[in-house]
C-alpha cells in the first residue's frame, strides 16, 4: 500500500534551535500513527509543517505521492487535512455551533448570511456523535468548562470531514468518558480509511489506539515500529535518550574540588560554611489550579532541580515564588520570614531572583543597551543613592562582560543584536549584580550554544559554592542530573516526588514526569 | 537671511516654543513608559482657568497657581490609576479624562472669558529677567529638572525600562504601577504649569484656549524622535520637536498657509513617524 | 413558542446592560422634573437627536468588538457633512452625491484598516493620525466655515417621517438593525468576534486576518458616513466641527451598551441603549434647565464612569 503522507528529510530552524533535523515520517490510510517525544522534540513543529503554518527550510512532503508545499492552513484544509490544536482555537464569545463551523458556516446562497438552524442541528449531530449530548451548542463557549471546549475543538476538526487528521494532546483536559468517546470516533475514522497522527504524553493511550509509533528527539527521527513492539521503559529510554556525553557535571567537579578543599582544610582548618535552609515553601497553591499544594525547601549552597513537562506547573510555581502571580493559599518563607504576597520589587530586595523562561520577552529589554540590562534588576545595588552614574554603570558592565565572557563590542550594544547565549549570560549578569540569596533559573539553557551552556553551568556551580541557594527548572533531564543535588518532579501541578543522590537517573525522572509506575 | 538669526528673533522663537514645550515635556515621560496622555491640552486649559478664576475672585496669585498645580496632580494621578491599576488602554482612559477636563473648564469659566489679570500673574507670561522672557526661564528650569530626573536617577531609568519592556521590567522587580502613576503625575503637573503660563501670557483665560495646541503636543514628542512604543527618546528631543513645530508653524503663517493645512501636516507627521518607528521595531 | 416564565424573565433581566436601567431611571427623573416630558413629540425629538450618534455608534461597536477604537469616526462625520453640501452646491444630483459620500466614507475606513493591519501600526496611532487628516480635509473643503445649501430633502429626513419618528431615526434604526443582524447572523459577524477573541481561529480555518480587519474599518467608516449625512440633515448645513467628540461618545455608547474592549465580548444590540442613555441625559439636562456649560462635564464623567465600570466588571468577571 502507498502511504498517504510521506515526509522526507524535513528540516526547520528557528533562531538558535534546530526544531526539525532531517525528520522523516510516513502515514498510511486507516492508520493511527503516534508521535512521541519530550517537550521540544519537534512534534509540534512537524505538525505545523504538515498544516502549512510553518514553511520547512528543506526536505520534501508528499501527499498521495504528489509533492506538496503549503503556503497557509488554507491549502492544507483544501487537501482535507485538519487538526485538533494543543492551544484552543475557540472564539470565547461564539457558541459551540459557531465555533465548530467557523468560517465554513452554512449560508444562504452567496449572501454570507448564516443558516443558524441548520448550523445548530448539524453541530448537535456532530457532538452527539462524540457522545457529548450535554453540550449546549447555543451558549458562548467561554461559559463551557475547558473539557467541553476541548470536545468542541475536536468536533470542529471532525466536522471538516478530513482524510488526514492531527491530534495534538487532545485528551489532556478530557474526562474518562469523553476520552473513550474520542477513541471510539478515532476507530470509526480509521475504518473509513482516514490517516491519523496522534501526539500525546499519556503513554497508556498508545496501546489503546495506536498502530505504529515514531519517537522524536531533538528534532530528529529516532525510531518507528508497531506500538506493541515497545515496552514503556523502552519508549522512555528512546525519548530521553542515553546522553552519555554530559556537557558539564557539577558532581564530578564537586568531587574534585572537595578533595582539594579537604587538603586545604587540613592546613587552615576553618569550619565549613553552615548550611541552613534559605527558602521554605509550604502547601503553595495558585488561584487557577495550575499549582497545587507544592512544598519544597532550599538550602544555601545547593542546587535543587524541578523536572516536569511543559504545563506541569513548574513555570507557574516560579512565577508564584517571584511574586509575579499572587498565591491562592500556602506560605513562602525566606530565612524564616513570611514573604507570601510580596511584590517582585520587594522580593528582589529581600533576596529572591528569577531568570525567566522567556529571555526575550521577560528576561531582557531587547531594545535597551547591554549596560542598561545589566543594572536593571540591581539598580538599588549599583546606585544606592538613587543617582545614576555612567561611569559606575560602564565599569560594572565591563566587569560582568569579562567575568561572564559576554561577547559584545562595548557596553552600549543593544541586547537585540546579541546572540542567544550572550543574551542569557546578560540575564545572569543582571541577577549577579542584584546579588540575591535565592536564584531561580527557569530553562536557562534553552536554545543556546554548547559553549555558553557550559559557562552558565560553571557559574551556577560557582554561585552555589559561594552559598547561594539555586532552584533550576529544566526540561533537559541530563542538565538536571548533571547540576542538581536534589530534584523535585512536578506532574499536573503537584510535586509528585523528590529524588536525590543515587536515585537521580533519566529513567526514574521520566517515569515520575510521565506518571508511569514501574 | 542675516536678520533671522538675531538674538531678538531667537528669543522670540524660544518664547513661542516655551508653552508647547512645557505641555509636551510631561507627556514625554508618559510616552516613555509606553503610554499616551490625550488629556494634557484640556487639562492645561482647566488649570489655567482655575488659576485665573481664583485670582479674579481675590485670592493671591500664589494660591491660584498652587490650586492649578493641585488640580493637575489630581488629574494626573487619576489617569495613572486608570492606566496602571485598572489596566485601561491609556488612549481610552485619557481621552475620557480629557472630556471631563474640558467640561470642567467650561463650568469653571461659567461659559465666559476672563480678560485682564493682575501683574503678579502676567509677569509669569510677559515679564523678562534681563533679556530672557519668564516663560523661557520657567520652561528651562523644568526642562533641566526633568532631564536630570530621567537621565540621572533610578526612577528615570525605571521609566525607560517600563517603556522598553513592561514585562521584563516586572521580572526585574521594577514596580511599574508606581512608575506609571508618577509619569502621569508629572504629565498632569506640567499640563497645569503650561496652562498657568499660557494664561499669564495671554493675560486671559477661556475654556478652549489650548485647542490650538491639540495634536501639536503629541506631535512635538513624536517629531522629536521619542518612540510611541516607549523607552526611547527624552525631553531633550521633545525640545527639538517643539522647536521644529513652532518654526514650521511660523513659516506656514508667514507664507500664508491656512491653519487647517497645519493640522493636516501634523496628522500626516504622526502617521508617518509613528508608523516608520513601529515598522522599524517590528522588522527587527 | 413557550410562554416566558419568571426564570426566563430573570435571566433576561440579568442579561440586559445596566444602561437600560439607568436610562429608565433618567427618563423617570426628567419626567418628574419637567412638564410634557412623556409626550410622543418629546420622545420623537430625543430620538431624532440621537439618530446620527446611533449610526456612528454602530460602526464604533464593531471596532470595539475587535478590541480597538476608531478615533477618526468623528472626523469622518464632519467630512461627510461638508462634502455632501459641497457636492450639492456644485450641482451634483442628490442620489449621486449621497453615493459619493458613502463611497468616500468607505474609502476613509479602508485607509484606516489598510494602514492599521497591513502596515501593522497600532489602531489608536493610525486613527489618531487620520482623525486629524480627515478633520483638516473637512476644514479645507469648506474654508473652515459652515456651508449651506437649501434642499427639501434635509427637512424631510430630519423632521418628517412615519409614526412620530423622523426618517433620520428610521435610517439610524435600519443601520442599527443591520449591524445587529450582521453581528449575529453573518460570517462577517463571526469574523469580528474572532478578531477580538482569538485570531487563531481565523488562521486555522484558512481565513485572512488582514482582510477581515480591513473590512471592519470599512464598515465603521460607512456607518460614520451615514451618521455624517444624518447630522447634515439635522443642521441643514455642512459643519466641519459637526462630528467633534462623536467618536468618543460612540465608544461610550458601545461600552455602556455592554460591549467590552476585552476579548471581543458583549452584545452589540445594547449599543442602542448606550446611545439612548447619552442622548436622554443630554436632552434631559437641557430640558431641566441645567446650563449648557455643565453638560459636557456631566457627560464626560458618565462616560468615564461607564468605562471604569466596564474595566472593573470585566476584570472580576474574568477572574
Amino acid at each position: 500500500m502507498e502511504p498517504m503522507l510521506r515526509i522526507e528529510n524535513l528540516c526547520k530552524s528557528f533562531p538558535g534551535v534546530k526544531a526539525l533535523d532531517n525528520m522523516s515520517f510516513d502515514l498510511y490510510p486507516g492508520e493511527v500513527h503516534i508521535l512521541a517525544g519530550e517537550n521540544g522534540a519537534g512534534k509540534s513543529t512537524l505538525s505545523k509543517c504538515i498544516l502549512g503554518y510553518v514553511r520547512p527550510d528543506g526536505g520534501h512532503m508528499f501527499l498521495d505521492g504528489k509533492e506538496i508545499a503549503f503556503a497557509s492552513p488554507k491549502d492544507s484544509l483544501a487537501c482535507g487535512i485538519a487538526a485538533v490544536y494543543q492551544e484552543l482555537t475557540m472564539v470565547p464569545w461564539l457558541n459551540a455551533a459557531e465555533n465548530i463551523f467557523f468560517n465554513r458556516e452554512p449560508v444562504y446562497g452567496k449572501t454570507g448570511i448564516v443558516r443558524t438552524g441548520k448550523m445548530i442541528s448539524d453541530a448537535r449531530t456532530i457532538l452527539s456523535d462524540l457522545g457529548s449530548h450535554d453540550i449546549d451548542v447555543t451558549v458562548p463557549v467561554r461559559k463551557l468548562g475547558i473539557a467541553k471546549q476541548q470536545m468542541v475543538e475536536i468536533a470542529r476538526a471532525l466536522s471538516m470531514d478530513p482524510r488526514l487528521i492531527i491530534f495534538d494532546e487532545p485528551t489532556s483536559a478530557l474526562s474518562e468518558k469523553d476520552t473513550e468517546a474520542l477513541f471510539a470516533k478515532i476507530h470509526d475514522l480509521k475504518k473509513k480509511g482516514a490517516g491519523i497522527i496522534y501526539i500525546s504524553h499519556r503513554m497508556k493511550e498508545y496501546d489503546r489506539i495506536g498502530d505504529r509509533i515514531t519517537v522524536m528527539r531533538d528534532g530528529k527521527y529516532i525510531c518507528t515500529g508497531r506500538v506493541s513492539d515497545f515496552s514503556g521503559e523502552e519508549l522512555i529510554h528512546h525519548m530521553v535518550g542515553r546522553k552519555t556525553v554530559r556537557i558539564y557535571s557539577r558532581r564530578e567537579e564537586k568531587a574534585a574540588s572537595r578533595t582539594e578543599s579537604d587538603q586545604h582544610r587540613k592546613t587552615e582548618g576553618p569550619a565549613p560554611a553552615e548550611i541552613k535552609e534559605v527558602l521554605k515553601v509550604e502547601n503553595l497553591c495558585d488561584k487557577k489550579g495550575r499549582v497545587k499544594n507544592c512544598s519544597l525547601s532550599l538550602r544555601s549552597g545547593e542546587i535543587a532541580g524541578i523536572a516536569g513537562l511543559v504545563g506541569s506547573g513548574r513555570t507557574e510555581l516560579a512565577r508564584l515564588l517571584f511574586g509575579i502571580d499572587k498565591a491562592g493559599s500556602g506560605k513562602v518563607l525566606l530565612h524564616g520570614e513570611d514573604i507570601t504576597g510580596c511584590s517582585p520589587g520587594k522580593l528582589v530586595r529581600k533576596g529572591i531572583g528569577l531568570l525567566p523562561e522567556d529571555r526575550k520577552e521577560q528576561g531582557l529589554a531587547l531594545r535597551a543597551s547591554l549596560a542598561w540590562n545589566v543594572t536593571s534588576a540591581g539598580l538599588h545595588k549599583a546606585f544606592p543613592g538613587h543617582i545614576l552614574d555612567r561611569r559606575t554603570e560602564k565599569k560594572l558592565s565591563e566587569d560582568y562582560m569579562e567575568d561572564l565572557n559576554i561577547a559584545a563590542r562595548d557596553t552600549e550594544v543593544r541586547a537585540l543584536n546579541m546572540s542567544g547565549g550572550n543574551q542569557q549570560k546578560l540575564v545572569l549578569a543582571k541577577w549577579l549584580l542584584a546579588d540575591t540569596d535565592v536564584i531561580i533559573f527557569d530553562e536557562p539553557t534553552r536554545g543556546i550554544d554548547v559553549q555558553a551552556k557550559r559557562e552558565i553551568y560553571a557559574h551556577m556551580a560557582q554561585l552555589a559554592a559561594s552559598g547561594k541557594a539555586i532552584l533550576l527548572i529544566s526540561s533537559e533531564l541530563s542538565e538536571l542530573i548533571g547540576m542538581c543535588d536534589r530534584i523535585y518532579v512536578m506532574r499536573e501541578g503537584a510535586i509528585s516526588g523528590e529524588l536525590s543522590g543515587e536515585e537521580l537517573s533519566e529513567e526514574k525522572i521520566g517515569e515520575m514526569m510521565f506518571g508511569v509506575g514501574v | 537671511m542675516t536678520t533671522v538669526f538675531t538674538l531678538d528673533n531667537i528669543i522670540t522663537v524660544l518664547r513661542q516654543t516655551s508653552i508647547l514645550f512645557l505641555l509636551s515635556q510631561g507627556l514625554t515621560v508618559v510616552i516613555l513608559t509606553g503610554n499616551i496622555d490625550f488629556s494634557v491640552g484640556p487639562l492645561a486649559a482647566l488649570c489655567g482657568c482655575i488659576c485665573a478664576q481664583m485670582i479674579v475672585h481675590g485670592f493671591p496669585a500664589g494660591l491660584g497657581i498652587v490650586s492649578a498645580l493641585m488640580t493637575g496632580a489630581a488629574f494626573g494621578l487619576t489617569n495613572g490609576l486608570l492606566v496602571g491599576k485598572l489596566k485601561l488602554p491609556s488612549f481610552v482612559a485619557t481621552y475620557g479624562m480629557s472630556m471631563v477636563a474640558s467640561g470642567l473648564a467650561t463650568i469653571v469659566m461659567n461659559g465666559g472669558v476672563i480678560y485682564g489679570l493682575p501683574a503678579d500673574l502676567t509677569a509669569l507670561g510677559a515679564g523678562t529677567v534681563g533679556i530672557l522672557p519668564v516663560p523661557v526661564i520657567v520652561t528651562g528650569i523644568t526642562f533641566a529638572f526633568l532631564y536630570a530626573v530621567l537621565k540621572k536617577t533610578s526612577f528615570g531609568r525605571c521609566v525607560y525600562l517600563t517603556g522598553l519592556n513592561q514585562s521584563a521590567a516586572r521580572y526585574s522587580g521594577i514596580n511599574s504601577l508606581m512608575t506609571i502613576l508618577a509619569a502621569y503625575l508629572l504629565s498632569g503637573l506640567f499640563g497645569a504649569a503650561g496652562g498657568v503660563v499660557m494664561t499669564a501670557r495671554l493675560n486671559a483665560a477661556d475654556a478652549g484656549m489650548t485647542e490650538a495646541y491639540g495634536l501639536k503636543i503629541i506631535a512635538a514628542v513624536v517629531v522629536g524622535g521619542s518612540s510611541l512604543l516607549g523607552g526611547e527618546g527624552g525631553v531633550e528631543r521633545t525640545f527639538l520637536g517643539a522647536l521644529v513645530l513652532t518654526v514650521i508653524s511660523n513659516i506656514m503663517n508667514i507664507a500664508g498657509i491656512a491653519s487647517e493645512w497645519q493640522n493636516l501636516v501634523f496628522g500626516v507627521i504622526i502617521l508617518l513617524i509613528g508608523g516608520l518607528d513601529y515598522s522599524r521595531h517590528h522588522r527587527s | 413558542m413557550k410562554r416566558p416564565d419568571t426564570a426566563d424573565m430573570k435571566r433576561l433581566a440579568r442579561r440586559l446592560p445596566p444602561s437600560v436601567y439607568i436610562t429608565i431611571i433618567l427618563i423617570c427623573f426628567f419626567g418628574l422634573l419637567t412638564d410634557n416630558y412623556f409626550t410622543l413629540d418629546n420622545m420623537g425629538v430625543i430620538l431624532r437627536q440621537a439618530a446620527p450618534l446611533l449610526a456612528v455608534s454602530c460602526g464604533q461597536t464593531v471596532v470595539v468588538l475587535t478590541q480597538g477604537t476608531d478615533l477618526s469616526l468623528g472626523s469622518i462625520v464632519s467630512l461627510m457633512s461638508v462634502f455632501w453640501i459641497l457636492l450639492l452646491n456644485l450641482g451634483v444630483p442628490l442620489p449621486a452625491a449621497v453615493a459619493c459620500c458613502l463611497l468616500l466614507s468607505a474609502l476613509c475606513g479602508l485607509i484606516n484598516g489598510w494602514v492599521a493591519s497591513k502596515l501593522k501600526i497600532p489602531v489608536f496611532i493610525t486613527t489618531l493620525g487620520t482623525q486629524n487628516i480627515y478633520k483638516s480635509a473637512a476644514l479645507l473643503l469648506c474654508g473652515s466655515m459652515t456651508i449651506y445649501h437649501s434642499h427639501p430633502v434635509f427637512r424631510t429626513v430630519a423632521r418628517e417621517g412615519f409614526l412620530h419618528l423622523s426618517w433620520s431615526v428610521w435610517i439610524a434604526l435600519a443601520a442599527y438593525s443591520l449591524t445587529v443582524f450582521l453581528m449575529k447572523k453573518s460570517r462577517f459577524g463571526k469574523m469580528v468576534r474572532a478578531l477580538g477573541g482569538n485570531e487563531e481561529a481565523i488562521a486555522t480555518s484558512g481565513g485572512s486576518v488582514i482582510k477581515s480587519r480591513i473590512l471592519v474599518f470599512v464598515y465603521a467608516g460607512l456607518m460614520a458616513g451615514i451618521g455624517g449625512l444624518l447630522v447634515c440633515c439635522r443642521i441643514e448645513s455642512g459643519n466641519p466641527n459637526a462630528g467633534n467628540g462623536m467618536e468618543f461618545s460612540a465608544v461610550a455608547a458601545a461600552l455602556l451598551g455592554g460591549s467590552s474592549l476585552r476579548e471581543g465580548g458583549g452584545d452589540p444590540a445594547g449599543t442602542l441603549f448606550g446611545v439612548l442613555l447619552i442622548q436622554v441625559l443630554k436632552s434631559g439636562l437641557m430640558q431641566v434647565g441645567v446650563s449648557s456649560i455643565y453638560q459636557n462635564a456631566i457627560i464626560g464623567i458618565v462616560v468615564l464612569a461607564a468605562i471604569i465600570f466596564d474595566a472593573i466588571y470585566r476584570r472580576t468577571d474574568s477572574e
